[in-house]
């Protein structure tokens, strides 16, 4: 684990005072902001840049910090705090700075993160119950699933608390049954699978941002589906019906009479089973069959004489 | 306290956040973990708007605006009016650059 120089990423100097520490924060937290700043990777940026404010802007956690800065700051690489270590500054989700917050680094955790609740703590005299923090979380789906509403398994790491009290985030998994229909980029609400709570509140919640994966035939696009459907020259001359897969299953579409590459036909309500339901759209593509033997090129050679087009003349450049 | 590290059960309490969802003030103020009197506090400044009715309904974009208004009142120490003028101008850079982006298309204009 490396050594995180909260100082360096406020860029203030170790003598700042406390006002030079809360002017950097603030200068940096409108420039990093998540919800309003243009900066890329933004959201990473005003994570460090918060968790630094959380330690220094705390006369007690500055102090800590300051002693491991000086014990394991040197080393760059390796960073581990001393053996037996514990903070009393620390936090605990009663903390009210932080039970809104999202997670921090490692090196955070390792030193603040262990702190055991002490029920002798002024906290506990006034009898603190507060929700736990909402989590945020991605979801990436296929799209079948997406449509079938399959269970899938998440991964997400959230603080939970042991039975000594302390607090400490762990890996979990949850089979969610996400609804069947979701479009991309929605977002979906898992109530009380996040944070813990503190005394009698509720846990928080978990939002997950889902992301739906293109699919090799079908097309996504909103509640809409899309899929290309290669057709010979003749089922487009002289109309078809052919299969087409839905994601329902395989349904029979009528091809018209003269039909034309590129052209859309619509199958409605076989989108995504949303209220009311997308459609499916079937793009035309004309496959040219290949003229091999001696039958076959004469058959083109008639087709040639027979239909006189130039199918360039509008193409402007012929 | 339950403690879900161990927790395969199927969550089935899920809920589709769409943009036709609606949600009482109750239910708001236990989604955004805010009182009433915050919700009525950023009502005044305008920042959310749910129309008049018999009964106050929010939709999905009054929660969404509501929350990035807590965020912004929290970690830039804003105050409601300068929450309700920083979502206003995040607004209109968002619609200018919406109608940047469509006159870059259709003059031929590359980023």
């Amino acid at each position: 684990m490396e050594f995180v120089d909260y100082y360096k990423v406020l860029g203030v100097e170790s003598s700042a005072t406390a006002d030079d520490v809360k002017r950097a924060y603030r200068k940096l937290a409108r420039k990093f902001h998540p919800d309003v700043s243009q900066e890329e990777d933004s959201e990473a940026s005003f994570k460090k840049v918060n968790e630094a404010y959380q330690v220094l802007k705390d006369t007690n956690r500055r102090a800590e910090y300051d002693q491991l800065r000086q014990y394991g700051g040197a080393r760059k690489q390796g960073f581990q705090p001393p053996p037996g270590w514990q903070s009393q500054a620390g936090f605990s989700s009663a903390d009210h700075d932080f039970s809104d917050q999202q997670e921090f680094s490692e090196f955070f955790e390792q030193i603040f993160g262990h702190r055991v609740r002490q029920p002798s703590s002024h906290f506990a005299e006034r009898q603190v119950h507060s929700r736990g923090q909402d989590m945020h979380s991605d979801l990436s789906l296929s799209l079948r699933d997406a449509y079938a509403g399959k269970p899938v398994t998440l991964k997400i790491v959230k603080p939970v608390v042991h039975a000594d009290g302390s607090i400490r985030n762990e890996h979990n998994t949850l089979q969610v049954k996400v609804p069947s229909g979701v479009v991309d980029n929605q977002k979906i609400r898992l109530r009380g699978q996040g944070g813990p709570a503190v005394g009698s509140g509720d846990a928080g919640d978990l939002y997950v941002h889902i992301r739906i994966q293109d699919d090799d035939y079908f097309h996504l696009d909103g509640k809409d589906i899309s899929v290309n459907l290669p057709i010979t020259p003749w089922e487009a001359a002289l109309g078809a019906s052919v299969k087409v897969n839905t994601l329902e299953g395989a349904v029979s579409v009528t091809i018209p009479q003269n039909a034309h590459a590129g052209q859309k036909l619509r199958l409605k309500g076989r989108g995504m089973p949303t209220t009311p339901p997308g459609d499916q759209y079937v793009v035309l593509t004309i496959v040219v069959p290949e003229a091999i033997t001696e039958e076959q090129k004469a058959h083109y050679r008639t087709m040639s004489t027979l239909w006189a087009v130039d199918p360039r003349q509008a193409s402007g450049d012929a | 306290m339950k403690n879900h590290k161990d927790s395969d059960d199927l969550v089935t309490l899920v809920e589709l956040l769409d943009a036709d969802k609606r949600y009482s003030l109750t239910q708001l103020c236990d989604i955004c973990h805010v009182s009433q009197t915050v919700v009525f506090k950023y009502m005044e400044y305008d920042v959310i708007d749910p129309g008049s009715g018999d009964e106050l309904m929010f939709r999905q974009a009054h929660v969404d605006r509501l929350l990035k208004g807590i965020r912004l009142q929290r970690d830039l120490e804003l105050n409601h009016a300068g929450v309700a003028l920083a979502l206003d101008l995040l607004d209109t850079i968002k619609q200018l650059k919406k109608e940047v982006g469509m006159l870059r298309v259709n003059s031929g204009v590359k980023d």
